[in-house]
């Protein structure tokens, strides 16, 4: 076989095309992501700066400081439950010694059950409220945050506990220590910074889940967390600027919490290099 | 490979039939081995004969990966160590083993070295130093890090590492010490420092060494045991088979020629 | 001999896992038993009829959603990861950074506020196409972080090699790393649909506006009508748990699909 002129006419090569291709694509993807922000970012400046230091000393039933309240009640119970779980669950994920049949299914189960809208775990805890005719707001907000945040959480746990090499552990393992010895005195030290940032991106997603919430209280009129008192107004155009100003105080508070997240993690990969 | 040692020398570790599978690969293929108490045995082969997968039955590591099964029979002095029932931590604090690559399991040298000691339920302050520095003198690494024990092991060499992970090994005061290729991250001059390390403990200890390097696997053992394909080809004293294998496979390897070849 | 507290975490353990595995499956049963044994409303005998066409609704402004979104993400990914040097990529990611902030109602108040009224005069398709907005930008910061994610666990040495070979940056990127992953980029569109499928917060927004806005809309996507429904009704409604069960099996697939597709990619 040698080299023979080819029967079919001769393309053209495409693979300077294809560079442009990518590379514009690229260009255009980013700046649809900086015109996104940027618009909202303003959008909400524009509308809500001046408002933010009135609706934060508003009261009322529509006071953004005891929405806030309410949420950070909501958020400061829910998150221990949610971590606690999490914590034992991603121990017994990561290490089959600890977790036995339930470490494959617990890594098998939360593939699929993160992808549960939380508009259905809401509507699983109103169901419920229903049924034992409660109307305690805080019990069912907590109980859809809690059961939505789960699976994520303890799949963000157990990768944290996966950053600890394996070499690690099987060294652990080599000296004598047990599982539990060496979750302990090897795998939370090592991974601790990790579950940090686990546990303030868990936060700052708690703080800011409106669906599973409003529709979990649904069956209650207690006062709100912020962001379902801002879901109720914000299609009322003409509240738009005190809608904004809460919007502000909201993104506030999750940029926050996100922040601090990403400094841990930060902090989490300068302690495993 | 007990033959022609007398019995005077009793079997430290006994393999009958033994199989490991990691899912579906089949590691270890029926292995059936004596080994002496007191010897150091070499394990040579090409990569993926079983040599790793055959030291860390010795200790039951393939416990902790879900996909390996292990069938047959492990003895160590006589004992099962396979199945259930057995106490696999002690067993592992009589089994000590150095890793290919250096493997620190504590920020502090210190940490490193009384990790195993803690586990173990040592508290008291004083036995650990004790037995600590015990450990790093026979690592010859206690003159290099006496003055240092609370810094990060991380400042030390990648040799110095290695030795630490011995010293780690060795302050339980095992009964035999696997080593999986220790030297295979170094260089030269390191390997052959660590090599320096390793010849004392061949006194005190039952060595089991795996090794891609066939210099080292002449320098430091008394028998050498040729794997391919999960099975054990030859086993013998090392002069013996290094000078004159039996069997053509072993010739082959040890000639560097791939297998079946003039 | 595991010590007795050794024993007692590891049963803590088992049992927290086992709490893990069964919370789906809880959410799901009652969701299962309320569709089974829910009231019939009168005003709803045909649901089903109008489940069909809310489906059509949601899966409309999910697929576009995703399509859009996860394409942002992915370029944006390849933009910052592999176009662009560290700090001429540090406004995008700070872009990306800002949109992962903005929870669903802030960009259902955009929505309603600045995306609505500049497609004014398309009528219903106009809202349709705000609320597909509104999910697109709500599904780019996770799509992105996947995508960064996934470009990252390209081995090194491969775009070593590919530059030691004469190729610049674009090159790489186009024949290289976007074809080394390329398998798994699927899996970000899986996601994509998986998030955008159940947003119902910010659409919800977005067509509650339109309505007070005089558009002619007489149909949500499904996650939107379970919200505004379950405050109205309280009671526990069958169509609305057949309604959420739709939903629920259309996320959890594509969401199983898309882990099994993406691999194992760190978040911390």
């Amino acid at each position: 076989m040698g080299l023979s002129a080819p029967s079919s006419p001769a393309k053209s090569d495409t693979f300077r095309e294809r560079d442009s291709l990518v590379v514009a694509a690229a260009y255009a993807a980013g700046a649809a992501v900086a015109a996104a922000a940027v618009a909202i970012g303003v959008g909400l400046a524009a509308y809500g700066w001046k408002d933010v230091a009135w609706v934060l000393s508003a009261a009322g039933s529509q006071s953004v400081l005891r929405a806030l309240g309410m949420t950070a009640i909501i958020v400061i119970t829910a998150l221990p439950v949610t971590v606690s779980v999490a914590l034992f669950a991603a121990a017994a994920a990561n290490d089959t010694s600890i977790g036995g049949i339930t470490g494959p299914a617990v890594r098998e189960s939360i593939q699929w059950s993160s992808g549960i809208p939380p508009v259905v775990v809401g509507l699983a805890v109103f169901f419920c409220t229903i049924v034992v005719r409660g109307d305690q707001a805080v019990v069912a907000a907590v109980a859809a945050l809690v059961l939505l945040n789960l699976p994520n959480a303890a799949a963000r746990l157990a990768q944290a506990f996966g950053t600890v090499p394996r070499d690690a552990r099987e060294a652990a393992a080599a000296v004598g220590a047990s599982p539990t010895a060496s979750y302990f005195a090897l795998v939370q030290p090592a991974a601790a910074w990790a579950v940090a940032a686990a546990v303030f991106s868990l936060a700052a997603q708690m703080v800011g889940e409106t669906s599973a919430v409003a529709v979990a209280v649904s069956a209650s009129d207690a006062p709100e967390p912020l962001s379902v008192q801002i879901w109720h107004y914000a299609s009322n155009i003409s509240m738009a600027g005190t809608e904004a100003a809460a919007c502000i105080v909201l993104v506030a508070t999750i940029a926050m919490l996100t922040g601090v997240a990403r400094a841990c993690a930060r902090r989490n990969i300068g302690a495993t290099r | 490979m007990s033959e022609g040692r007398g019995p005077a020398v009793e079997t430290k570790l006994e393999t009958t039939g033994l199989h490991v599978w990691f899912g579906d690969r089949h590691a270890l293929r029926g292995v059936t081995l004596s080994l002496l108490a007191g010897k150091t045995v070499a394990f040579i082969g090409a990569a993926g004969s079983g040599k790793t997968a055959l030291l860390r039955s010795f200790n039951r590591l393939h416990d902790l990966d879900p996909r390996a099964r292990m069938h047959g029979s492990v003895k160590l002095d006589g004992a099962e160590i396979l199945g259930r029932g057995i106490d696999v931590l002690a067993l592992r604090r009589r089994v000590g083993m150095v890793f290919t690559r250096p493997t620190l399991i504590a920020i502090s040298i210190f940490d490193n070295v009384a990790f195993g000691l803690r586990a173990k339920g040592v508290a008291d302050r004083l036995a650990l130093e004790e037995r600590c520095e015990r450990a790093l003198r026979r690592a010859v690494l206690w003159e290099t890090v006496s003055a240092k024990l609370d810094r990060p092991a991380t400042e030390l060499s990648m040799e110095q590492q290695q030795r630490l992970c011995v010293a780690r090994a060795l302050a339980l005061e095992p009964e035999v010490m696997l080593f999986d290729d220790p030297t295979a991250a170094l260089d030269p001059v390191a390997g052959l420092a660590l090599e320096e390390v390793i010849m004392p403990l061949r006194r005190d200890f039952t060595v089991l060494i795996a090794t891609n390097n066939l210099e080292q696997a002449a320098r430091l053992s008394d028998t050498t045991c040729y794997l391919a394909n999960g099975e054990v080809v030859e086993s013998g004293e090392t002069p013996l088979v290094f000078s004159r294998p039996s069997d053509r496979r072993t010739e082959d390897f040890l000639a560097g020629r791939p297998p079946g070849q003039p | 001999m595991a010590r007795p507290w050794e024993r007692l975490f590891i049963a803590l353990a088992r049992l927290c896992a086992w709490c893990v595995i069964l919370t789906p499956f809880g959410v799901i049963s009652v969701i299962v038993i309320a569709a089974v044994a829910g009231q019939q409303q009168p005003d709803r005998v045909v649901f089903l009829g109008n489940l069909v066409v809310e489906l059509f609704a949601t899966l409309f402004v999910a697929i576009a959603a995703a399509l859009a979104g996860a394409s942002i993400g992915v370029g944006s990914g390849l933009l910052t990861r592999e176009l662009l040097s560290a700090r001429a990529a540090r406004p995008f990611m700070l872009a990306c950074d800002l949109l992962s902030a903005f929870p669903a109602v802030v960009l259902g108040w955009f929505g309603a506020l600045l995306v609505l009224p500049a497609l004014a005069g398309q009528a219903a398709l106009a809202v349709f196409v705000g609320a597909t907005v509104v999910v697109t930008i709500a599904v780019i910061p996770r799509s992105y972080s996947i995508a960064s994610r996934l470009l990252g666990t390209v081995d090194a040495e491969v775009r070593a090699s590919a530059a030691a070979a004469g190729a610049g940056p674009a090159r790489i990127a186009a024949h290289v790393t976007l074809p080394a992953v390329r398998p798994r980029v699927v899996g970000i569109y899986l996601d994509a649909f998986s998030r955008a499928v159940g947003e119902a917060a910010a659409v919800t927004v977005v067509f509650l506006a339109a309505a007070r806005a005089g558009y002619p809309v007489a149909l949500f996507t499904i996650p939107s009508t379970i919200m505004t429904h379950a405050r109205t009704a309280q009671i526990i409604d069958a169509g609305i748990a057949q309604a959420a069960l739709a939903v629920l099996a259309l996320a959890a697939i594509s969401k199983t699909v898309a882990s099994r597709r993406i691999g194992d990619v760190r978040w911390v």
